[in-house]
């Protein structure tokens, strides 16, 4: 048998991703979860108890450079990962970072140049990859089931994050330092990247527009839309916000229209329809939202121990990150934006 | 029947095409429905798709008027329509049938670009005018058409009638109920397979630019950009935009389109509509404060999700008939009764500008500013 990879959590802020991450760590039988690190000497102390995690601190350091670490995860908030990252790759730890890659693409490309040098594996945290109902909708659109993709729609709404699961406040999601935009880069990374891993194609321009509808008194926005022309000619549009409330947040949609019939995917309700000449089919996934950091992992641990190369890469970070940047830059200054803009 | 037949050769430039005898989609049921008091008589100009589908079943249908006569560029259209209808006269120069002096009123079905020049005549001989939508090509037509209408005092309608269907009636009151809260945004789409599977025997003039000067964005776009300025009560301020022709190679005019709208008060609405897209799709979402309208989505029905104690969702009754009733019975009486009409050609040179906008954003890839003031 294999040994266990050995790994560390890096950062609690991004807790969506990172408490399951590390409850996943904790039951999965390949990897072993033994250390955890936050600034809140509080967080780190409950998470590393509940898990049963030998070792925590609040200085990540103490983890990225623990000898017995094998691999880490990034889940720190946004404008930290460059740095823990490229730490953990000098320290020869094979890096699992949460999206968005970074703030800016100079720090995406300091990772990227770090991680050719030191020769580890990074694997971005870009979950709809592993989703069965995203990858249902791949292989539609792959075996030609709706002709040539014309166009495709994304809506995602969702509510404001909270900085900790009992706080009101958004927190850091709503610093631009920290998170480098708000409810429009929170969640159009995981739509845009899944738009690129659909289309195999990347984008040529951009037009966007972000706006703060209902939560004025923050610095970033709360809304955000953009309109995609990919090189081998799909249109696509992305709507992104933290301006809905329930019973319909989350909504989160995706509308693919073919020259032979169309594909929709309900994220929410883990559904992918296929509409043709010959009707309508409806493909049902159930499925845990432990599953996806479950297969999240395997793919990690895959590529770590295999010649395999993660599912999403530090480029295709940098990728989604280029377009959310190129929407705001379009935002900004009202005009469309050719890729690369810079 | 009797039947008179009046015929002269177009000198005017044609504006309808194509294989005639396929034209004849509606049969006509109701043509004896009593007229009551003075019946108004009706000029059909153009008896494609629409005329056939729409104009001319509903005009057979309504009080108090009656078709007189039909006009097309190709006589056999004409006539073929003529005689399936019982109606009395067929030309195939319109302004021949602008001279028959007991006519009323007309319909124009032509393509878009001859909107604003048969309008234009037909105010000048006095007639009032339903023009099928959009309104023209262009807002100088657009307005030419508006004076044109006002110097020679006649009613000027627009055959934008989504906002009479049901289905948008209450819609439109759970909006002003407050009951979803404030609007925040809107999405809206639009989007069929295409005018040549619409209507396969008169469609192509659609994919002409100088007969349509747009493609979907005219065609289906200014429908929903219509309605969601009505739903609102609001106007744009600025749009962004993409056109593109992505499926129909041989079109000049763009076949899919995408505008994100920015009205006054802030909304934001993402209008999506096509002409490459099977099945077709249809409509609307009002997301607000307190929770979300879905209206036709994904059939003809509503639905409202609402945040409160138990984040309910309902799905209220839709009337079998909209509280306004047939458009066309509309049009003829507010000429009986000197209304203003239901949808204005200001209105509709609204929905016309920005149509036009975003498509200008989508040439310039800039935000385009929208200029109509009030």
């Amino acid at each position: 048998m294999q040994e266990k990879i050995n790994i560390g959590v890096v950062g609690l802020d991004n807790w969506y991703h990172a408490l399951p991450y590390c409850q996943v760590l904790s039951e999965m039988e390949e990897v072993e979860f033994i250390g955890v690190s936050d600034e809140s000497y509080e967080r780190t102390k409950c998470t590393a108890k509940q898990y049963g995690v030998k070792k925590w601190s609040t200085d990540h350091r103490e983890i990225i450079e623990d000898a017995a670490i094998d691999a880490v995860i990034i889940t720190a908030c946004t404008n930290q990962h460059a740095g823990l990252s490229e730490l953990a790759a000098i320290n020869g730890k094979q890096v699992l970072c949460d999206k968005p890659i970074e703030v800016s693409l100079e720090k995406a490309d300091s990772i990227i140049q770090t991680i050719k040098k030191t020769e580890v594996k990074f694997m971005m945290s870009f979950t709809r990859r592993v989703k069965p109902h995203f990858i249902k909708a791949k292989e539609m659109i792959q075996k030609g089931k709706i002709g040539q993709v014309a166009c495709i729609m994304e809506t995602g709404r969702f509510l404001l994050p909270r900085s900790e699961p009992n706080s009101e406040e958004p927190g850091w999601y709503a610093e631009m330092a920290k998170a480098g935009g708000g409810g429009f880069v929170d969640h159009a990374v995981h739509q845009l990247d899944a738009l690129r891993w659909f289309l195999n194609d990347e984008v040529e321009q951009v037009l966007g527009y972000t706006s703060n509808l209902v939560y004025k008194e923050i610095e970033v926005e709360d809304y955000g839309i953009a309109t995609f022309k990919f090189n081998k000619g799909t249109v696509a549009t992305v709507e992104s916000t933290w301006t809905v409330v329930p019973p319909d947040a989350p909504c989160d949609r995706v509308e693919i229209q073919g020259t032979k019939g169309s594909i929709t995917i309900d994220e929410i309700s883990h559904r992918t329809t296929l509409y043709d000449r010959k009707g309508e089919v409806s493909y049902h996934f159930p499925f845990e939202d432990s599953d996806i950091f479950r297969k999240m992992l395997e793919n990690f641990v895959t590529a770590i121990r295999s010649d395999r190369p993660p599912l999403a890469s530090a480029w295709d970070g940098r990728a989604a990150t280029e377009l959310v940047l190129a929407v705001y830059q379009s935002a900004k200054e009202g005009r469309r934006i050719t890729l690369p803009a810079r | 029947m009797s039947k008179t037949v009046k015929k002269k050769i177009d000198t005017s430039g044609g504006y309808g095409i194509i294989d005639p005898e396929q034209e004849v989609m509606v049969t006509s049921n109701d043509r004896n429905v009593p007229k009551e008091g003075r019946v108004l008589k009706i000029g059909i100009i153009g008896v494609g798709a629409i005329a056939q589908r729409s104009h001319i079943p509903n005009f057979q249908k309504v009080n108090g008027a009656e078709i007189l006569a039909v006009c097309d560029p190709i006589e056999r259209k004409a006539k073929l329509v003529a005689e399936k209808w019982g109606i009395k006269y067929y030309f195939t120069n319109y302004k021949d049938l602008l001279s028959l002096d007991e006519l009323d009123a007309v319909s124009v079905c032509t393509p878009n670009y001859f909107h604003a020049p048969i309008t234009i005549d037909a105010c000048d001989k006095g007639k009032h005018v339903l023009c099928e939508k959009p309104i023209a090509t262009t807002l100088e037509d657009a307005q030419r058409m508006i004076d044109a209408a006002k110097r020679n005092k006649v009613k000027l309608e627009i055959g934008q009638f989504k906002k009479f269907m049901p289905v948008y009636e209450v819609g439109k009151e759970i909006l002003e109920e407050g009951l979803i809260g404030d609007v925040l945004t809107v999405r809206t789409k639009l989007g069929h397979s295409g005018p040549e599977d619409w209507s396969p025997t008169t469609g192509k003039w659609f994919f002409k630019k100088w007969k349509t000067g747009m493609g979907v964005l005219l065609d289906l776009g200014t429908k929903h950009i219509s309605l969601i300025r009505w739903f609102l009560n609001d106007e744009v301020e600025s749009v962004i935009g993409r056109v593109d022709i992505l499926t129909k190679a041989f079109s000049e005019v763009e076949d899919y389109a995408v505008g994100v709208l920015k009205f006054r008060s802030g909304i934001i609405c993402v209008l999506e509509t096509s002409w490459c897209t099977k099945p077709s799709f249809k409509g609307t979402e009002i997301v607000g404060t307190k929770g979300t309208l879905f209206m036709d989505y994904p059939n003809t029905r509503l639905e409202i999700r609402i945040a409160n104690k138990i984040n309910a969702t309902f799905h209220p009754e839709i009337p079998e008939e909209g509280k306004k009733g047939n458009p066309f019975q509309r049009f003829v009486d507010c000429i009986k009764e000197d209304r203003i009409p239901d949808v204005t050609a200001e209105d509709e040179k609204r929905s016309l500008e920005v149509a036009l906008a975003i498509s200008k954003s989508s040439e310039t890839g800039k935000t385009v500013h929208l200029l109509l003031d009030n």
